[in-house]
């Protein structure tokens, strides 16, 4: 094990905040649940017991009676607030104190650096181009999640759980939104980490050798069926791509109607905002890691095999 | 809960502060300082002598004659027209250049005496080999009627090579490191040499034609004791104590064949003619 | 919930209730923790502004307090100093010249002085009204002029003649001094104040006038001081003292814009150019921070503020946050700062065209190594291989130029026939016209490509290799050697230049092999040639060979086993060359023999155009004879110029026959003396050959590049297998390949021990060039390589400062970013010395003289030219070269240093070479032996090896007798100091470097070119009488050294014979001689002080008693002197009584007969510009000459 490197990769002030998001990410979503939890047995009880519910305007378990019904924004939210604005400056100062602009030698055109890596929040980008074609990872996935996410407050139409810390009311949106989040994070994790020289995957700890030699063959789908021959390579991708949103839209559907509640909101669903939501679930949410383990399991380069772009 | 939070926030500031920590090698101590001055030599009245005497075993080599037909005054200057170069009387070596070495003798500074005569007579050095302390002047004299050139060669010196017509006023010069020893030359009159020791301390001397030296007033210590003749080289006695307010008496003798001397070019210009 | 609803629970009272988890929440301990660290972050943010980012604030002030303590320490001790020069006579003598011109003209200047005070005062008082007035009138005019209206112009008219007619109130101090009431008009008030000021530019000028006396006697009194004084003076140490008081704390940059340099080095560096020598000893400044500049000259050559620091030296010149930075020796700066044994690579950068940097010795050292170690035999490096690049671009060039000619011809058939058939006469004319055109511009183009033809012969004859030509192995080596030398070069010979190529016995087996048959032999009529060329030679005198190779000069490039001759036991000599101890073991005698008598002599020509070594049939078949040389190059077949000469820089000694033997003899022999040598008996070589493994050799001899160094059948055109070397130290390092030890490097560990390197880290070039040059195979560590990918670079012999010389090297071969205003790109003269350099230093010329000042050539760190006797003998001093000779004497001399006539020439006529005999020869041989020495050849009988080589000798059929060798012209002298043991030997310059050496000569002396030698005086009879006395008095000793042609007096000579100097020297330079000859070459058997100078008159006179007939002469004698050297003729010299005939042709300079001629030839004579000229020379000759 070279923890030498390691330790150099992770104190690398570029890599600072995806470091702290190893941590952070955890904690906060571990906090945001426990709150939900939270509500979640309050709404429980609420809904047995109308009177308290009329009386009461506190969203906190466990509720004592005796507590103020209700609390201002002075002083008890601003003083968090203010708590909060005071340890942000103070991490701020200590950063810029103590690490410099991680600035590098003047760039030579005749020799680009290897690994030559994005900045971090690019580096998911970055480690997408493994998995898909320059065409479908660079241009059409993010502009497809930027799309997704500016559509789903339209695809929303669940009247509960706004404004307070939910799950039991938001399983399908905060667990969908979770799963995309990590799943980011994580390729980013893999870019800053596990990417060497050569864009070779390295298990952190394991050095990073200039000179690696690596044997490793990514064949496409149709190739493994032996169908090596345009059109039918196309056809055949086409029909796997085919199959798998049918499978994983089933999935889908599966999921956003696994209980009661879901099947009500599934009812308020207009044809419309499901099929959005059933596309962008399947193309951005179940599609790439799909493709990552398809591409780290088994090898296949691309599934669908298309003069003018791969899948 | 919030103290947790404040906990880990701590933490991560802590952590960042250890990142920060880059030490900068900055390794300039103060180097030692050359040699101290020099301090004054106090006799001590405890002071010995060293003397005794230089003999030569084996036969003593004749002497090459010297024609100088090339310098008619030369020619008619008298004294024997032969190499004196090994000068032995009776198993007795002359010119024989004593002296002693220690780092204990070089921490003290010496009175120079005055000038030491250095004469050209009959197109020769007179002495052959004679002893100057640093910074003592030579006095370099031509009572010949012809014009010589004066050429110390030294190493450790500085050259000089300066033209002395006949009655011109004595050339003086002073050597100002000790340098064991210094060749001198006259260019016109090839056969015409001289060596000069150049020492420090006043503890050297030169054998006389008995043979004899003797180098007085030795503070007592270990020395070594080096006994050097131009054509037989160095012959240095390590380890050489002198005691409280003693005279030793130390000889040397030379053989024919010497200790390994860099042989310069085999320069054997005609005025050298093989006697027979 | 057993106990009911919620409701119900409301009613239940809780006595402990518990707290409101928000309400009764206290943030007051989280918050002053907070805004504690908040605080404290404030306090950090603010320390590190200050002091974190900046610590050259407390280095300065740590400077400043060690400085001014140094100061004051040493502020007593000058004044001391200066105070007993200012008690010396000298100075108080100047002083008191200083006080008497001041006091002379003392009176006149306080009056001028007052006088001018009082104008200041008049001046003063009247420039206000005055100019008011004046403003206001230019403004009227303005006014006026702006007016359109003609009646307008007359109002304002009025308006200012009434003006001007206007009193205008002054008062002003009058001479008394007190104040004076007056109202002039304007005009009157005008001529007043320029009275005024007229009358002080009058008055200033005056006092000027008056001082000038007493301020240059001032300047006279302060240089005095200044020559004197040991350090500063005091005052200037006292303004260093305060400087130090008012000390600026801030960052001291140095900003060069055209070369965008922003160096702050300054900023921690500060004793850096400080006056005072600071050094890290306790008593001096004590930290290493501090220390100032070790090389005082190199600041005043490249003065920082025009260069800066980074630009030499590396490092990041912005940097103030620390020391890492500010040496930029950190991973992402790519020029760290040069660690202190490669800092001459900086220099290389601008200086990389230079073969000798003055003062980079080191560097200079980088280069001769690889040069003379053969590494541009593999890598090309630019400029390196010039001679190698220039043939090529000629050849090229020629064939580019045959093709224009076609071309042009087939034009002017066109053209010719466009104009029969033209459409009009005029049109015909024009094209015929352009035909004329045509064809002139055809021989301008065959002009050029003669020209290129010569230059491709001349190249030809200066491409040289490092190695020698293993064509002529079969006549050289022995055979069963070369798998032994192959195996291990270091063993037989240590230290030799021959790198240890790591091969397998096979490999070596094959290669030997390969080289073997490939060497000329291979044929009957190969043989037949071999053993005509390469005679046998009878055994000469080995007691005389040892003393000629001691003193005949091989020791400056060669070295020896010291016992071979009798100096000690260590090696001694130059390692340009290969050490001969052991050459008796492996080279054939008669081989030997013939390579002492002439090196460049080769066994047959090889014909570049035909690929090929002609042999005497080649000739035959043109029925021409199987002769070739300098004069007969062109090949028998095709005509082109054939190479005629080895390619070794080993020049011709112009040995005799005899001589030749003897030192061969010496060479084979000396060890057998030695005890307990035994022959060494190698083991039996027989597959040698074998031809099949010739294909296995050739292809292991391509792939390591052999013909890179060596002359090899076959691979004559071969190219370098190496890497270019030019860029070498700006590749990026990823592009250096660190292989598995990359990690190593980049963790410090030494990849051989194992333990961490000392100066840690060794990922950067210094430590790849470092390793590399170490052990090459170092980065093969641990690598699994098959046969043709392995790395060929062989293990050469380095000390570890050679290393450190070649590291410097590379790392310096850089592709520098500077702009080429700062870099050194020079012309004219400086540019003829860059040039001249690489000849100097191809042929090792410092081996024997002193050519860059300051350097030792190799004889005069040998043993036997110590002391006054060898000093006699060492080769002249050529720092003064350009100074002292006729460039056309030079060149004549450069090309035959024997001086030889060509009626000598004559005499010496061609054999035809081969081993027959004719009549003529052995008498010639006889006479050469004999002037060489006492003939006593064949005494002795050669080493049982030699004899044993002899038997294997490949040759079948050598002849049995002495086969004669080539004549040589001049042999057995020098030219012009025939008294030198030590021999200047033929080179074969090509015409080129002939050129290049005398230009380099002259350039570096600044001497115009072509010479025109001044007008030389003709003597008057009497003045002949005078010099002549002077030349024969007893105190004059010039004819005591100086040849004079009589073979008695000669044989005790150690100095030039007079009757060169007409045309071998100029007189400028020669009167300077005459002055102080330890000026020009310190040591020189020449003695200073021959002459006093007379104040009096202003003149150079003899120091020792003249002849009276001298008491009447009011000339200078030096310059008598000159003239009559000059004027020396060969009858005159036979009267000055040493009966100087002008000797046997052997002996007298060939160029002595005429030499007065230069002299007397009809020149008109200019008294007055011949005085003027002479007492120009003179007087700037005292100058230095007064300082002992």
């Amino acid at each position: 094990m070279d923890w030498h490197q390691l330790w150099e990769i992770t104190t690398l002030p570029d890599n600072i905040p995806i470091v702290a998001m190893l941590f952070m990410i955890p904690f906060f979503a571990w906090l945001g649940l426990r709150q939900a939890r939270a509500n979640d047995r309050l709404i429980a009880e609420l809904e047995t017991d109308p009177k308290l519910a009329k009386t009461h305007h506190r969203k906190t378990w466990p509720w004592r009676p005796h507590w103020a019904r209700e609390l201002h924004v002075w002083p008890y939210l601003l003083r968090i607030e203010f708590l909060a604005t005071v340890i942000v400056t103070a991490i701020l100062f200590i950063w810029s104190i103590t690490l410099n602009a991680p600035l590098e030698e003047p760039a030579n055109p005749n020799l680009t650096m290897n690994p030559s890596k994005a900045p971090w929040y690019f580096l998911g980008l970055q480690e997408m181009l493994v998995y898909f074609d320059p065409w479908i990872a660079g241009v059409v996935m993010p502009s497809l999640m930027i799309v997704g996410l500016m559509a789903f407050p339209y695809v929303d139409s669940n009247p509960l759980g706004v404004g307070y810390y939910t799950w039991k009311q938001r399983k399908v949106a905060i667990g969908a939104f979770l799963f995309g989040f990590i799943s980011w994070i994580i390729l980013i994790i893999i870019g800053t980490f596990m990417r060497g020289p050569g864009w070779i995957w390295f298990w952190p700890g394991q050095t990073w050798d200039h000179n690696t030699v690596i044997y490793e063959v990514n064949r496409d789908l149709p190739d493994i069926f032996g169908i090596t021959t345009q059109p039918w390579k196309g056809v055949f991708g086409a029909i796997v791509v085919a199959i798998f949103f049918a499978i994983f839209g089933y999935i889908t559907h599966k999921l956003v109607t696994w209980d009661k509640f879901e099947k009500k909101l599934f009812q308020r669903h207009s044809l419309l905002q499901y099929l959005v939501f059933q596309f962008f679930a399947i193309t951005i949410l179940w599609a790439l890691p799909a493709k990552l383990l398809a591409r780290q399991l088994f090898r296949i380069k691309y599934v669908m095999v298309t003069p003018w772009f791969n899948i | 809960m919030l103290k947790r939070l404040s906990l880990i926030f701590m933490l991560i500031a802590l952590s960042a502060t250890l990142l920060a920590a880059c030490g900068k090698g900055d390794d300039d101590e103060p180097e030692e300082d050359e040699a101290p001055p020099k301090v004054k030599f106090q006799p001590k009245g405890n002071e010995g002598t060293i003397s005794g005497v230089v003999k030569f075993d084996g036969p003593v080599p004749t002497p090459q004659r010297i024609d100088m037909s090339g310098d008619a005054n030369c020619a008619a200057a008298p004294g024997a027209k032969t190499v004196d170069d090994v000068t032995v009387t009776d198993g007795k070596l002359a010119n024989v250049y004593v002296y002693l070495k220690a780092p204990s003798l070089d921490r003290f500074s010496y009175d120079v005496p005055d000038a030491n005569v250095l004469d050209q007579q009959g197109c020769r050095y007179t002495p052959r080999v004679l002893g100057l302390m640093v910074g003592q002047t030579l006095r370099v004299t031509n009572s010949d009627p012809t014009a010589h050139n004066v050429h110390p060669s030294p190493r450790q010196n500085t050259e000089w090579n300066k033209s002395q017509p006949p009655n011109a006023p004595p050339i003086e010069a002073k050597f100002n490191r000790p340098e064991t020893l210094i060749p001198v030359k006259c260019n016109q009159h090839p056969w015409m040499k001289a060596h000069v020791g150049v020492l420090a301390h006043p503890y050297f001397a030169v054998t006389d034609n008995e043979g004899k030296y003797s180098i007085k007033d030795v503070p007592p210590g270990k020395y070594t004791l080096t006994a050097w003749h131009e054509k037989f080289g160095e012959q240095p006695m390590k380890d050489f104590e002198v005691k409280a307010s003693e005279s030793k008496t130390q000889d040397f003798s030379f053989g024919a064949k010497a200790a390994y001397a860099p042989t310069s070019l085999k320069v054997e210009p005609a005025f050298i003619v093989p006697s027979r | 919930m057993a106990e009911g609803t919620g409701s119900e629970q409301l009613e239940k009272r809780v006595d402990t209730p518990e707290p409101d988890p928000i309400a009764d929440r206290s943030f007051s301990m989280p918050l002053l923790l907070f805004s504690l660290l908040m605080i404290g972050t404030l306090v950090w943010a603010l320390y590190d502004e200050v002091v974190g980012q900046r610590p050259w604030k407390d280095l300065q002030s740590d400077f400043v307090s060690r400085y001014s303590r140094r100061l004051k320490r040493i502020k007593p001790q000058q004044k001391n100093a200066e105070a007993e020069i200012k008690q010396s006579d000298e100075y108080q003598q100047l002083n008191t010249a200083v006080l008497d011109a001041e006091a002379e003209v003392k009176t006149r200047a306080t009056e001028i002085q007052k006088r001018i005070s009082q104008i200041d005062r008049q001046v003063n008082d009247i420039t206000e009204p005055f100019q008011n007035a004046r403003a206001w009138i230019a403004a009227k005019n303005y006014e006026m002029e702006m007016t359109p209206s003609e009646s307008g112009k007359n109002s304002i008219r009025q308006n200012l003649a009434e003006r001007n007619k206007e009193p205008i109130q002054v008062a002003y101090h009058d001479e008394s001094g007190k104040v004076v009431e007056d109202d002039p008009n304007f005009h009157e008030l005008e001529t007043m104040y320029n009275k005024l000021r007229d009358e002080k530019a009058q008055l200033v000028t005056e006092l000027i006038k008056l001082q000038a006396p007493a301020n240059e006697a001032r300047q006279k009194r302060d240089k005095y001081l200044q020559d004197n004084l040991v350090g500063l003076t005091e005052q200037q140490v006292s303004q260093l003292i305060t400087k130090m008081d008012n000390f600026e704390y801030r960052i001291k940059q140095i900003h060069v814009a055209e070369a965008n340099i922003v160096d702050r080095c300054e900023s921690c560096h500060l004793g850096a150019r400080e006056p005072i020598t600071l050094t890290a000893a306790r008593s001096s400044i004590g930290r290493k921070v501090f220390v100032s500049h070790p090389e005082k000259d190199l600041l005043t050559i490249h003065d920082p503020e025009r260069f800066g620091c980074s630009t030499c030296h590396g490092g990041n010149g912005r940097a103030t946050v620390s020391a890492e930075k500010g040496h930029g020796r950190y991973k992402h700066w790519l020029w760290p700062l040069y660690y202190k044994e490669n800092v001459q690579a900086g220099c290389n950068q601008c200086h990389n065209a230079d073969r000798v940097t003055p003062m980079a010795t080191v560097l200079n050292r980088g280069k001769d190594l690889f040069q003379n170690r053969g590494c541009v035999g593999c890598h090309r490096y630019e400029g390196f291989d010039r001679d190698a690049d220039a043939l090529a671009t000629a050849r090229q060039s020629i064939k580019q130029l045959e093709l224009d000619r076609d071309a042009r011809l087939r034009e002017i058939a066109q053209t010719r026939l466009a104009a029969d058939t033209a459409p009009s006469d005029e049109e015909a004319t024009r094209l015929l016209a352009r035909v004329d055109a045509l064809r002139q511009m055809i021989s301008q183009i065959d002009a050029q490509i003669d020209q290129h033809d010569v230059q491709s012969k001349y190249l030809m004859q200066d491409v040289k290799r490092v190695g020698p030509n293993l064509k002529e192995m079969k006549a050289k080596l022995r055979k069963e050697w070369i798998p032994v030398w192959l195996s291990d070069p270091q063993a037989f010979r240590p230290g030799t230049k021959m790198p240890t190529f790591r091969l397998a016995d096979e490999e070596i087996k094959a290669l030997s092999a390969f080289l073997w048959q490939a060497a000329l032999g291979r044929d009957d009529a190969e043989r037949a040639t071999v053993s005509m060329r390469v005679a046998r030679q009878p055994v000469g005198n080995e007691a005389h060979g040892k003393e000629l190779f001691k003193s005949i000069g091989c020791l400056a490039c060669h070295s020896i086993d010291g016992r071979a001759i009798d100096m000690g036991d260590q090696k001694i000599g130059g390692d340009f060359a290969a050490d001969l101890s052991r050459v008796g073991e492996k080279a054939n005698y008669d081989y030997i023999v013939r390579w002492v008598h002439n090196p460049r002599e080769r066994i047959s020509p090889y014909s570049p155009s035909q690929k090929k070594d002609l042999l005497p049939s080649d000739y035959q078949a043109k029925n021409l004879p199987f002769r070739f040389g300098d004069d007969s190059s062109k090949s028998p077949i095709d005509g082109r110029e054939l190479l005629v000469q080895n390619m070794t820089v080993m020049p011709n000694f112009r040995l005799s026959d005899q001589d030749a033997r003897d030192i061969a003899t010496f060479l084979t022999n000396w060890r057998r003396a030695m005890p307990g040598y035994n022959e060494p008996r190698y083991p039996d070589a027989s597959f040698m050959d074998d031809t099949s493994l010739f294909a296995r050799g050739a292809k292991l001899a391509k792939d390591y590049g052999c013909a890179g160094c060596h002359e090899i059948r076959g691979y004559e055109d071969e190219q370098r297998i190496g890497t270019e070397l030019t860029p070498e130290g700006s590749k990026p390092l990823e592009r250096l390949d660190f292989a598995l030890l990359t990690e190593d490097a980049k963790m410090g560990v030494d990849p051989f021990t194992g333990k961490d390197v000392a100066r840690g880290k060794w990922y950067d070039h210094k430590g790849f060039f470092e390793y590399k040059l170490r052990s090459p195979g170092v980065y093969e560590k641990g690598k699994e390589r098959v046969e043709d990918q392995v790395l060929r670079m062989p293990n050469i012999y380095l000390e570890d400062q050679d290393i450190d010389a070649l590291t410097t090297f590379l790392l310096g071969s850089v592709v520098t970013s500077l702009p080429q205003s700062i870099r050194y790109n020079p012309e004219g003269q400086k540019k003829q010395v860059q040039d001249g350099w690489w000849v100097v230093q191809k042929y090792n010329c410092m081996g024997c003289h002193n050519v860059l000042i300051g350097q030792e050539s190799t004889l005069m760190k040998l043993p036997m030219y110590q002391g006054a006797d060898g000093k006699e003998q060492l080769p002249p001093r050529l720092t003064s070269e350009g100074a002292r000779v006729n460039p056309d004497w030079l060149l004549h001399f450069l090309n035959d240093p024997s001086l030889t006539t060509d009626a000598e020439r004559g005499t010496l006529g061609r054999r035809p070479v081969g081993p027959v005999r004719t009549a003529a020869q052995p008498a010639t041989a006889q006479t050469q032996a004999g002037t060489a020495r006492p003939q006593n050849a064949g005494t002795q009988e050669l080493g049982l090896l030699a004899q044993a080589m002899m038997q294997t000798n490949p040759i079948p059929g050598l002849p049995t007798q002495a086969g004669p060798l080539e004549p040589q012209p001049g042999m057995n002298r020098n030219g012009v100091r025939r008294y030198l043991k030590a021999r200047m030997p033929t080179f074969n310059f090509s015409p080129n470097e002939l050129q290049a050496l005398v230009n380099f000569f002259m350039g570096a002396d600044a001497q115009q070119q072509p010479h025109i030698p001044e007008p030389m005086v003709p003597l008057t009879a009497d003045e002949q009488g005078l010099a002549r006395a002077l030349f024969t008095s007893n105190a004059a000793p010039c004819l005591k050294c100086h040849m004079t042609g009589d073979p008695g007096h000669d044989a005790l000579a150690t100095a030039p014979n007079f009757l060169a100097s007409a045309e071998r020297l100029k007189p400028a330079w020669t009167a300077r001689w005459l002055l102080d000859p330890q000026l020009i070459s310190p040591g020189t058997s020449m003695p200073s002080e021959l002459f006093v100078h007379d104040d009096q008159r202003d003149r150079w006179v003899f120091n020792g008693p003249t002849p009276p007939a001298f008491q009447s002469y009011e000339g200078d004698h030096v310059n008598l002197l000159v003239r009559y050297m000059f004027q020396l003729s060969p009858d005159e010299t036979r009267r000055l009584g040493t009966g100087g005939a002008p000797a046997a042709p052997q002996t007298a300079p060939a160029t002595a007969t005429p030499a007065t001629a230069p002299a007397q030839t009809s020149r008109s004579f200019d008294k007055q510009r011949f005085d003027k000229h002479w007492r120009k020379t003179l007087a700037s000759m005292k100058g230095p000459l007064r300082v002992p």
